[in-house]
């Protein structure tokens, strides 16, 4: 073994490292090894970058604008739309015949661009058949996986193992050599999924007699979300915009639309005047608005420190500072007691510029804090001896810092928060009130707990943002409606759908308040379903991810263009966009002669392919940057940059080395043991890196072993491409897997426990046949 | 002449015409000419696809993804604030623009550079009181001469250098082309200091209202007592639909909202619109809306405390290419109304929001000022006001070093440049500057599929001998004045072809051409094969012939034939130094 091989073994170990761990993204791993090996002068530069011009790359990349057309003119889903009223809605048929048809479109079509394009069908299919999506989805990833190892385009692993045994200078694969392996594959998948497959799908379902409309809302757990408000016909909120009626402030809920009669319902922007008799669609914690409308029904009063009423002797403010050597220093209030060591509240802290007023009895106190507390003189004088404190400021005065943010509220008779305690109000948590004294007649009950009871006509001296207040009262008169009616939710103009993300979608990686959702697109996003549960907070900060799918409501004409939006894929008919359906004909012409070409021998693959996609180019079946858009660059990076390391491999013998040891280890007659080796490591390399780079780097070991021991390397490379197909473990083995992921509802485990069997399925099949079409 | 050659003679001539009509995109006709290519047999698979793994084509993929790199971290910008600040008046301006533009853009691409350069030339020439008409064609053009200096300056030099080198002649060096670089920039910083100042037009900066001509476009207009649109809110009463006419503001109402659609109209309303006077007059008499005759259009009436005008530029590679504002939802998408737009030397008020925008049109944009800063961190537009920060500053030093270890090591021939580019592409992943996302959104898949596919025409042509029969031809014409001649012959029609097609297409035709005329009249082909790069290179006489040109076309309010005006002369300078001095660094 030479310093090169050993150097360059290294370099496989390292790069194996860093695809398994994922440590950096696949892609610039593989150009950092190419590098590598220019700089180590394992391959010369024109050779290094030879990779861009092979025929595998170029296949890719025609076949990648091929499909685009396929997709762009409707061709898919001419098919697709046929399902339905042939097959019916009995779960078995549909999954063979779903199976079936995206297999036969991914053997001429990238398996993505064919999941991609079902979607919305199945979606569709779905939702009438009454099915889960989760039952269709995973067989229609599946179905295309398996249909792409049926022809030698079908899928990078193919087209990669072909271009290199036609550049060790043995006849490559034909274009239907894979043909008869790749059917029986295909069959048997179909046969998995409608027996065991069938039982380990999920059902993503939220239970028996469900609506038809309301099931997304239901599959999401929206229905404890989703409710109306309606606003009287003379409430304040009458001709006050929305961003001014501050709902999502005070009220903490989202407007999804506006019902007004008389009008198309509407999705309101900040600006949308209300008016009264309005209807809004909200979306929120319907208990916390419940909470919260039981304090609308108050009185406020704003206060200044003078007009403070004094009905009582010996109420007064503090102003007091923590000093460092404070026992309270990192104590909240609650913890140090406060309430029952002086018999007061703390309304106010002070500390820096900052003035706290809300969430107090939790605060932890800093050193410097200056906190300002309401209660009885008596009591609060014990503060000035504490050496816990330094009071400061003793008497109203005090007060002074939290001017304009003292109000008396005063509770009606009629009004729901009669008879609750304060604790049970939540007013603190809710509004962000914080109550210093409650005032009952003559009597002002001071140091207030959490248990006393509101009594009618009690004042409540508060320190709070009078704002938020006051909007509250505002809002106080609104009424809730818990029942929804589906018209609310979907209507001739309105509609909810769910949204997967499309392959190489724009939206990856953004969050949604980046992208300013509800403006760019005019829809309300309701949730976000991710890793099979749906999320429905923080989603402004949610960084979208592929794989996740979008509950939208909106008008049907916006829903119609995110359709024709190449960032989304919408899963319903409507997802279904315009195609260019008259040039159907010319793209299916296209593809025709690209096989006629290769089958008659008139051109190797790699042109005939670029042939028909410069003429479906030429045709505009899609325009340049429809095909930029399809191409899949990180495919055709990774191959042309891991191809040199085959190369390298090769001459500095380190191929050779590999297989002496591994044949001395089976012997003579372990012809079948090192088929199985090889399949076995081409499935685990695909798990984790894409199907097609991990050809090229298995493919020297394996051409290499079949001229040692005298084996058919057909039968290798069609081992070793076939089993980097069988990706199915994982919803990242495969992009169609985390296509459907979102849509589908499906988790991780979800692959594994379909996953896993059907590739032992698939695994054990190849082993088998493999030597019956090839003989060893 | 074989059957072989006529066919490919035949395939040049469409793929000419197809380049000069602009119907089909160049990459698109390149990919198609090819197809043909291969579909005959008139190259091979290997040589057909030798374009997608030509060094010239991957190290031009490796630059794009350098220059984003740069531009990300704001290192353009910050030596454009330099030039900036050292510019006093008109002629230090304009010294500095060019000084400072043929710097960056010899080692970063010519339009990435450009780009961020605009707005700083707007600023300048607003601070110092110049009109940016003046600066504006010597920045595009000297990013062109700049282009020149080094190899990886732009595309064409790599281009033609693996040309050479595939012919074997040799690859040209890192600073091969810096001292005629120079000449040539000295020379147009001379032009435009004298001869130039003349030619070029003075577009005087006024108010952007008259600028635009909005006067005759927006008015005042006073809702009548019995107008029909009383107590319906602007929205429904159709007015943008029917008339093509915006409500701009209504005036005299506490908050001057911003295009207010959901304002309820009263009687004696005054309205702000934008409407052709056509419609307003039919409005007039249909709707009971009354014209203000003595209302005269200042900024300011478009302008309150937050509300502002700004010219915004479509920038290249923007996503808003090819489609129109409405099927963008743009006053929706950006909170921002267009009152109008530059295209081509022309301004359009009528019918804007069905016209598709391409790159270089100018349009103004009214809008709050919060979201004018939105847009100016939008990359598909560049803002004429301001040059967005960034918060990569940082990193800036480390990408300017990356960048000059890139050179430093291709100038040394450490490694080829497509190595070193590519370690430098690496780098600035590994170092987080740039996303992986990011640098393949960097790189134009347009440039380089020209490239990758009018690559192998120029192969066909040598194999077939179609440019053999060419160069018989020519030669049999200008043979006998000398090589001088048949240089200068060759620069005039890279020129020309550059001008009117692309010039990376213009470069690989003509370039086997004149390596067989060379090889005819047996001198070293290095002259001519330089002659074609220089041609290539710069196109200034049309708005098209050059992005950059097309980029500050409207930016700098120019006609068509104020391009033919200065760059005709500036052609020709360079067509006679070019011709008396390559002959002399590059010998026969």
């Amino acid at each position: 073994m030479t310093w090169q091989i050993a150097f360059l073994i290294l370099l496989l170990v390292a790069m194996a490292y860093l695809f398994l761990t994922a440590k950096l993204p696949v892609d610039l791993t593989a150009f950092l090894g190419l590098t590598v090996l220019i700089l180590g002068g394992y391959v010369g530069p024109t050779e290094a970058f030879s990779g861009f011009a092979s025929p595998a790359v170029i296949t890719m990349l025609a076949i990648f604008i091929i499909s685009a057309a396929l997709l762009y003119t409707g061709m898919a889903d001419v098919v697709a739309s046929k399902v339905y009223t042939l097959v019916g809605s009995r779960e078995i048929p549909l999954i063979i015949t779903l199976m079936l048809v995206s297999g036969v479109l991914s053997a001429f079509m990238n398996n993505i661009a064919a999941t991609a394009v079902l979607m919305p069908a199945v979606a569709a299919i779905a939702r009438r058949a009454g099915l889960s999506a989760s039952r269709l989805m995973m067989p229609l990833a599946f179905g295309s996986i398996l249909g792409g190892t049926t022809t030698m385009v079908g899928t990078p692993p193919n087209i990669v193992a072909a271009t290199i045994l036609a550049e060790q200078d043995l006849e490559p694969f034909g274009l239907f050599e894979f043909t008869p392996i790749g059917a029986l594959l295909l069959a048997a998948g179909v046969l998995f999924m409608i027996t065991l497959g069938r039982r380990l799908l999920p059902d993503r379902q939220a239970g028996p007699g469900e609506t038809e409309t309301s099931d997304l809302t239901q599959v999401y757990h929206l229905e404890e979300r989703l409710f109306t408000i309606r606003i009287p016909k003379e409430s304040a909120l009458d001709k006050v915009t929305l961003a001014e009626a501050n709902l999502s402030g005070a009220l903490g809920i989202q407007v999804v639309s506006v019902l007004r009669q008389g009008t198309r319902n509407f999705v309101p922007t900040a600006e949308t005047l209300l008016k009264g008799g309005d209807v809004l669609l909200v979306e929120g914690r319907l208990s916390d608005l419940e909470d919260i409308m039981a304090v609308g029904d108050i009185e406020v009063r704003p206060t200044t420190t003078r007009q403070i009423p004094r009905p009582m002797r010996g109420f007064t403010a503090i102003r007091a500072e923590v000093p460092e050597a404070s026992g309270l220093v990192g104590k909240s209030p609650r913890d140090a007691q406060f309430r029952e060591r002086y018999q007061g509240v703390i309304v106010g802290i002070e500390r820096g510029e900052l003035i706290l007023r809300e969430g107090l009895s939790s605060e932890n106190l800093q050193a410097g804090d200056r906190i300002i507390a309401l209660g009885a003189r008596a009591e609060l004088h014990k503060m000035q001896s504490d050496p816990d404190f330094r009071v400061e400021n003793l008497g109203l005065a005090s007060l002074k810092s939290l001017e304009g943010h003292i109000s008396v509220i005063r509770v009606p008779s009629g009004s729901p928060l009669v008879g609750s305690t304060i604790g049970a109000s939540r007013l603190g948590e809710l509004v962000g009130v914080t109550v210093g004294a409650i005032i009952r007649g003559d009597v002002t009950r001071m140091a207030v707990r959490p248990d006393d009871v509101i009594e009618a006509e009690d004042g409540l001296l508060v320190a709070c943002d009078p704002a938020r207040v006051e909007d509250l009262v505002r809002i106080g008169d609104v009424q809730v409606d818990t029942r929804i009616d589906s018209a609310v939710l979907e209507s001739e103009d309105f509609g909810i759908v769910e949204v997967a993300l499309a392959p190489r979608s724009a939206v990856v990686g953004k969050r949604l308040r980046d992208l300013e959702f509800r403006q760019r697109y005019g829809l309300q996003l309701l949730a976000v379903w991710r890793d099979g549960r749906s999320t429905y907070t923080g989603l402004p900060d949610l960084v979208f991810r592929l794989g996740d799918a979008l509950l939208v409501q909106g008008p049907w004409e916006r829903i119609r263009l995110l359709g024709s939006n190449p960032d989304f894929v919408v899963l319903s008919a409507e997802g279904l966009r315009p195609r260019r359906h008259r040039k159907a004909p010319l793209a299916l012409g296209a593809l025709l002669l690209m096989v006629g070409l290769v089958v008659f021998g008139i051109q190797p693959i790699h042109v005939a392919a670029f042939i028909s996609a410069s003429l479906v180019l030429l045709f505009r079946t899609v325009t340049m940057e429809e095909a930029y858009r399809a191409i899949e660059w990180r495919t055709i990076f990774l191959v042309a940059a891991v191809l040199p390391v085959g190369v390298a491999m090769e001459r500095t013998g380190a191929a050779l080395l590999l297989v002496e040891e591994v044949k001395d280890l089976v012997g003579p007659e372990g012809h079948y043991a090192i088929l199985v080796a090889l399949i076995l490591l081409a499935s685990l390399l695909s798990q984790c890196l894409d199907g097609a780079p991990a050809v090229v780097l298995l493919a020297p070991v394996a051409l290499e072993t079949a001229a040692q021991l005298g084996m058919n390397p057909y039968a290798a490379m069609m081992g070793v491409s076939l089993a980097a197909s069988a990706a199915f473990m994982t919803p990242f083995s495969h992009k169609a897997n985390l296509l459907v992921m979102g849509a589908g509802g499906y988790r991780s485990i979800d692959y594994a426990r379909v996953g896993t069997p059907l590739t032992v399925v698939v695994l054990g099949i190849v082993v088998g046949l493999v030597p019956v079409f090839f003989p060893i | 002449m074989t059957l072989q050659a006529i066919m490919v003679l035949a395939i040049l001539i469409g793929t000419i015409a197809l380049f000069v009509s602009e119907k089909y995109p160049l990459d698109m006709v390149a990919l198609i000419g090819l197809g043909c290519l291969l579909a005959l047999k008139l190259v091979t698979p290997e040589q057909g696809f030798s374009g997608f793994s030509n060094p010239a084509t991957l190290t031009v993929a490796a630059m794009f993804i350098l220059s984003a790199g740069l531009q990300k971290t704001g290192a353009t910008a910050a030596v454009g604030r330099v030039m900036v600040r050292y510019s006093k008046d008109h002629y230090t301006a304009l010294v500095m623009v060019m000084g400072t533009i043929t710097v960056m853009s010899a080692f970063v691409n010519n339009t990435a550079a450009v780009a961020v350069f605009i707005p700083l030339v707007t600023i300048l020439a607003n601070r110092r009181r110049i009109s940016a008409s003046k600066l504006l064609i010597p920045l595009s053009y000297a990013s062109q001469f700049g282009g020149v200096c080094t190899l990886i300056g732009t595309s064409t030099n790599l281009l033609v250098s693996s040309i050479s080198e595939q012919a074997g002649h040799g690859a040209f060096s890192m600073f091969e082309f810096s001292r005629m670089g120079l000449i040539l920039f000295v020379a147009g910083v001379v032009f435009f200091l004298t001869l130039g100042r003349w030619l070029l037009p003075d577009r005087q900066v006024s108010e952007l209202a008259s600028t635009y001509n909005l006067g005759e476009y927006v008015t005042e207009m006073r809702v009548g007592r019995d107008s029909p649109l009383v107590g319906r809110t602007v929205l429904e009463s159709r007015l943008g639909e029917e008339h093509d006419v915006t409500v701009l503001r209504v005036l005299h109402i506490g908050d001057p909202g911003w295009a207010p659609l959901r304002q309820v109209l009263e009687p004696d309303q005054v309205l702000l619109v934008r409407g052709e006077i056509n419609e307003l007059i039919l409005l007039r008499d249909s709707m009971g809306l009354e014209l203000n005759v003595d209302f005269k259009l200042r900024d300011e009436t478009l302008q309150t405390e937050d509300l502002r005008l700004v010219q915004a530029l479509v920038a290249p590679g923007s996503e808003l290419i090819g489609h129109t504002l409405k099927e963008l939802d743009f006053r929706n998408r950006y909170k921002a109304l267009v009152l109008a737009m530059q295209r081509r030397g022309e301004t359009i008020h009528e019918q804007l929001s069905s016209v598709a925008l391409s790159l270089g049109d100018v349009i103004l944009i009214q809008a709050h000022e919060a979201e004018i800063r939105e847009l100016r961190r939008n990359s598909d537009f560049i803002v004429l006001d301001e040059v967005p920060g960034t918060a990569l500053r940082h990193r800036a030093p480390l990408v300017i070093g990356i960048l000059i270890a890139v050179v430093g090591l291709a100038a040394f021939n450490v490694f080829p440049i497509l190595v070193t580019a590519l370690l430098g592409c690496i780098a600035m992943l590994l170092t987080r500057v740039l996303r992986l996302d990011e640098a393949y959104h960097a790189i134009n898949w347009q440039v380089i599929f020209l490239l990758a596919g009018i690559l192998p025409l120029g192969i066909a042509m040598q194999t077939s001998g179609a440019a053999e029969f060419i160069a018989e031809r020519a030669v049999g014409v200008v043979g006998d004045m000398g090589p001088v001649a048949v240089l200068a012959v060759i620069y005039l029609m890279t020129s020309v072809m550059t001008d009117t097609m692309s010039n990376a297409a213009a470069a690989v035709l003509l370039a086997p051409i004149a390596i067989s005329t060379a090889e005819q009249i047996g001198v070293d082909p290095r002259p001519f094969l330089m002659a074609i790069t220089f041609a290539a290179s710069t196109g200034f006489s049309t708005p098209v012939g050059y992005q950059t040109n097309t980029m500050i076309y409207n930016a700098g309010g120019y006609k068509y034939t104020d391009f033919l005006r200065t760059g005709v002369p500036l052609s020709i300078v360079f067509w006679i130094l070019s011709t008396i001095f390559i002959p002399r660094l590059w010998s026969f």
